[in-house]
């Protein structure tokens, strides 16, 4: 195992983090507070990285709370000694994003609002900033039409930084079907891209 | 030429390494952790409305009990590939399904034969999906519900897996002709049917059954983690009441409800690996699950006709169908709820279902 360990102030959203946890939690054990703040500070940075991502900043606040608070409530169905606990808490913070945006979403088409914006960089030439924002249009609107399982399992591993066995964990699924599945739309997605952004 | 991860990491960068102060959720989360401990009993709260499945297993809420709507069982007789898209109305069999099962348990006598050097094992699935779009609320009417269609279309795969697992397996995918609509917000005739993608078709080869060698992480030879292995089926139990254990070990992240347990059981049965004498224990197993009940008396999945049996939730119902008289697995079906997903789907409907065959051939590809 890594030696590496995370730190509450955080690296940023985006990037793999080896969380600071060397050894699952126990989350039955007596100690619940002392548990939950050593699970909020490993993972709850870049949880909120994913879900801002997911549902946009207003609403990743109160959608990270929630993760904790179902955590919290279920934590004795979590077996420590089956799993990490980063797929169990990806699994409810997903489902959380689908209740979301099923339910509550409010003024945007939803499954847009999921992957919206592109970010200009300027550290690129004018033509160059163009091809990314045409890129970033296109896979914004790929990924809305994407069903919610392939898309879930594509931002999980991407922005999340979640293996495989981890989104399998999270969803709820075989291993071997989610390597399919990210497998399928990878390939799907690099092709819409590589088709539109070279007309 | 963009590359898909490159795009990705631009999409919604901002928010997403926003380096705001997390001290206020922080706080939220310890004290109600702080309440947890100090309350009397919190080891029984139980809130089975969380951790939805996101799948077939158990998308309602909570377990719908008893329902009995209406009384023409009639439908239920018909096969299902003529009537699926059809609804078919919540009944409960005067069969108990414990009994069923037990009975379907006792029933097998069949032992897998060894396969030789140069034979195949064979698993034909012939299964109709749903396939369709959602969409949900735009600016302009921001409380509009979700909206979207749903098709169910006919889809195969056969798999030859080698006696020998090191040698060439052989996968091909089929799009077949069947396309049924079950709904949707806009008229069929706004719904573009569904369209293969690559994945929908083709033929793979791979030893260790690897046929998409890029996936990562790599097939493993014989793993005894992987579903689609037959070395998954050795490692597991016999003993009814283990696999109960396992099944509610396994679907510990999803809360361990019965449905869930029986949605595992079902999908693993669905994989056409299971061995004979895997079988017998396991539904015994799923006999003990509480709420499973009989819910068709006549199942027909591709003129084979069984017993089906699932646990009824409000969303949807996964069930089984099996041949009560031979202990043969058919296969299973999805049969929406009283509040299905989505508005549309009306209760009942059949949302999905496949019909399994296995046997052993004497070389790749052939049937």
């Amino acid at each position: 195992m890594s030696g590496v360990t995370g730190t509450p102030g955080g690296p940023p959203a985006n990037r793999c983090v080896t969380t600071a946890l060397e050894k699952p939690p126990d989350l039955r054990g007596p100690d619940v507070t002392a548990v939950f703040a050593e699970l909020f500070d490993a993972h709850a940075r870049q949880l909120r990285g994913y879900l801002a991502g997911r549902v946009g900043e207003a609403v990743a606040d109160d959608l990270v709370a929630e993760t904790f608070l179902v955590a919290l409530r279920r934590r004795h169905d979590y077996d420590p000694t089956r799993a990490p606990v980063k797929g169990w808490l990806y699994g409810i913070a997903t489902n959380l994003v689908r209740e979301h945006v099923r339910k509550e979403t409010r003024g945007r088409r939803a499954g847009l609002r999921a992957v919206g914006r592109p970010e200009p960089d300027h550290d690129v030439t004018v033509a160059e900033r163009v091809d990314a924002e045409r890129a970033s249009r296109v896979l914004a609107a790929a990924i809305a039409d994407l069903r919610d399982e392939d898309r879930d399992v594509l931002l999980l591993t991407s922005w999340a930084g979640l293996t495989p066995a981890e989104v399998a964990e999270a969803l709820g699924e075989p291993a071997s079907t989610v390597r399919s599945r990210l497998h399928r739309v990878r390939t799907r997605l690099q092709a819409q891209l590589t088709e539109e952004t070279q007309r | 030429m963009s590359d898909l991860d490159e795009t990705l990491n631009r999409l919604e960068r901002a928010a997403r390494t926003a380096d705001v102060p997390l001290d206020a959720v922080r706080a939220r989360v310890l004290a109600a952790a702080a309440a947890e401990q100090t309350a009397t009993a919190p080891a029984a709260r139980r809130s089975r409305r969380w951790l939805l499945p996101v799948s077939a297993a158990a998308a309602a809420a909570v377990i719908a009990g008893f329902l009995v709507t209406g009384g023409e069982p009639a439908q239920q007789q018909q096969a299902l590939p003529p009537s699926a898209s059809e609804t078919t109305q919540p009944k409960v069999s005067l069969l108990s399904a414990k009994e069923v099962l037990n009975g379907a348990a006792d029933a097998i006598t069949a032992v897998d034969p060894p396969l030789a050097p140069g034979q195949f094992r064979y698993i034909n699935t012939h299964a109709w999906y749903q396939r369709g779009q959602t969409y949900g609320p735009t600016a302009d009417n921001p409380d509009q519900p979700l909206q979207g269609y749903t098709y169910l279309k006919e889809t195969s795969r056969e798999v030859w897996i080698p006696q020998d697992q090191q040698q060439e397996w052989l996968e091909k995918r089929g799009w077949l002709p069947g396309v049924k609509w079950l709904g949707g917000t806009v008229p069929q005739s706004e719904a573009p049917e569904p369209e293969a993608i690559d994945t929908d078709t083709g033929e793979r080869r791979g030893v260790c059954g690897n046929f998409f060698p890029k996936a990562n992480p790599t097939k493993v030879c014989g793993d005894p983690n992987d579903w689609d292995n037959p070395a998954f089926y050795d490692a597991l139990p016999r003993d009814p009441q283990a696999i109960v254990d396992y099944l509610r070990t396994a679907t510990a992240h999803r809360g361990s409800a019965p449905e869930t347990m029986f949605h595992w059981g079902v999908e693993m049965l669905r994989t056409g690996l299971m061995p004979a004498d895997l079988r017998p224990g396991w539904y015994r197993a799923l006999a003990q699950l509480d709420g499973v009940k009989v819910y068709d008396e006549a199942a027909t999945l591709d003129g084979r006709t069984g017993v089906a049996i699932g646990i009824d939730t409000e969303a949807e119902r996964r069930d089984l169908i099996v041949d009560p008289k031979t202990g043969e697995f058919i296969g299973e079906r999805t049969v929406a709820g009283p509040k299905p997903h989505y508005s549309w789907i009306k209760a009942g409907t059949v949302l999905g279902y496949s019909s399994i065959t296995t046997k052993v051939v004497d070389g790749i590809g052939q049937t």
